[in-house]
């Protein structure tokens, strides 16, 4: 064994405290300012998903139980009430089916391109942020499986968020409430164009900037992805507006609106291949 | 004799920071997830203090950054925290190793709520602030932590007989 010497040299704790100061400042400048980090990134999101799969584990324990624990009975009585959902459902789909052909139909007459049927991957979602500032999630599905870079994450009722990071078996979802997202939606019932921001925070509201007094605005309107951005797929459920302030002595009037999807309580989610990814995008 | 307790010692530092990541990350509920310790930095604050000779900034920084790159904040937020909070412990530590456990939770807050607003300062330049309150909170939480973590581990450093 050998002796620590007494008086240890090489730099004294101050100057290395400095100096390793100075790297994480570089660091997360190179991380917020710059795309130097990306290639790392993408690692780190390989390394980092299953430590995300494993603390998800106690979930998916309780899921089980409930699954295997359940009584026959009740077992029985939510395979009935599935069944009528599915047989309403399909009625609503053979409507949709002759809706989605004369639309078809129209927009030949109109001569416009024909929207197809996107393409969907079921994700379960393994992790979430665990800063309550930032609203992102982690979901089981990567690059192996098609995945790719501002792809859309839909769940049963509407749109989450979309893709900012992926890895080669999980992807980095940023959701709509982030308060780093925005995107452009218009409002069901006239195609009034509007911007929805994330609040961010605590919040899990979109808020619309920019709402002038006069505009046809009125609380219940449904507002849908209008897909200009050209990020988002047209026509998706984005949020419900649940309060609409105007106020004459402000320049716009104060609109809140709850997100569609359940943002918060969604365990699986839809991704939608609505075009190939773009090279270098 | 000697190798095999530093083993030991390594082991169990490698367990509790394992641990206390697990901690960071395990999904919890929104509106409860202030009240989540800020385990890491406690830890590294504990064995910094009870082993200068071998954990120092280096071995913070590096704690730190895996923390960044878990929980997948800004890089280099946690580690440049943690770094600077190590060094204060490296400067103060026969003092703190005096006060009694209440007495060093006292310390552990101020720690914890310096941590906190360096850790907000970075993610603020990303976008995401919390609110003066919620730092408080957590620092606060931390702090009521200590003893519970500190109880424990003397445990665990009586039972495995390390120094």
């Amino acid at each position: 064994m050998t002796i620590k010497p007494l008086f240890s040299k090489g730099p004294s704790v101050g100057v290395k405290t400095a100096i390793l100061t100075l790297i994480s400042i570089g660091i997360a400048s190179a991380y917020l300012f710059t795309d130097w980090l990306a290639p790392l990134k993408r690692q780190a999101q390989d390394i980092v998903a299953p430590l995300y799969w494993v603390s998800n584990l106690p979930s998916k324990i309780d899921d089980w139980s409930d699954n295997r624990l359940l009584s026959r009975e009740r077992l029985i009585q939510e395979n009935e009430s599935l069944r009528i959902e599915n047989l309403v459902l399909k009625r609503k789909l053979q409507l949709n089916a002759s809706l989605a052909a004369e639309n078809v139909r129209l927009r030949q007459l109109l001569n416009s391109a024909e929207t197809l049927e996107d393409r969907v991957l079921i994700t379960e979602i393994i992790g979430r942020s665990p800063d309550p500032m930032m609203h992102q999630i982690i979901v089981n599905r990567g690059a192996e499986h098609g995945v790719y870079r501002g792809q859309a994450l839909v769940d049963a009722k509407g749109l989450m968020g979309q893709v900012v990071e992926v890895g080669t078996r999980s992807s980095k979802v940023l959701l709509l409430t982030d308060s780093r997202h925005a995107l452009p939606v218009q409002i069901n019932r006239n195609g009034e164009q509007l911007i929805a921001e994330g609040q961010g925070g605590r919040s899990h509201e979109l808020a619309l900037p920019y709402v002038a007094n006069t505009l046809d605005i009125v609380v219940g309107d449904i507002l849908v992805s209008s897909g200009l951005g050209q990020r988002f797929p047209i026509g998706y459920p984005v949020a419900e507006v649940i309060e609409v302030v105007k106020d004459p002595s402000k320049r716009f009037a104060r609109v809140i609106t709850k997100p569609m999807a359940d943002i918060n309580r969604s365990r699986h989610a839809l991704l939608v291949f609505d075009h190939p990814p773009a090279e270098g995008s | 004799m000697v190798g095999k307790l530093k083993n030991t010692y390594y082991v169990i530092v490698i367990i509790s920071l394992c641990i206390a990541m697990f901690v960071a990350i395990y999904p919890m509920s929104d509106r409860y997830s202030e009240l989540r310790p800020e385990l890491l930095c406690l830890l590294v604050i504990y064995w910094v203090t009870h082993a200068p000779q071998n954990f120092g900034v280096l071995f913070a920084w590096s704690v730190g950054l895996a923390q960044d790159v878990i929980e997948g904040v800004a890089w280099g937020a946690h580690a440049m925290a943690l770094s600077i909070v190590a060094y204060i412990c490296l400067v103060a530590y026969q003092r703190i190793k005096n006060y009694s456990v209440w007495h060093q939770s006292i310390w552990v807050f101020i720690f914890v709520g310096f941590h906190q607003v360096t850790v907000n300062w970075v993610q603020g330049l990303a976008g995401y602030d919390a609110t003066p309150k919620e730092l408080i909170l957590s620092a606060m939480v931390s702090a009521l932590f200590w003893p519970v973590l500190f109880v424990s581990l003397m445990r665990i450093r009586l039972i495995y007989r390390l120094g």
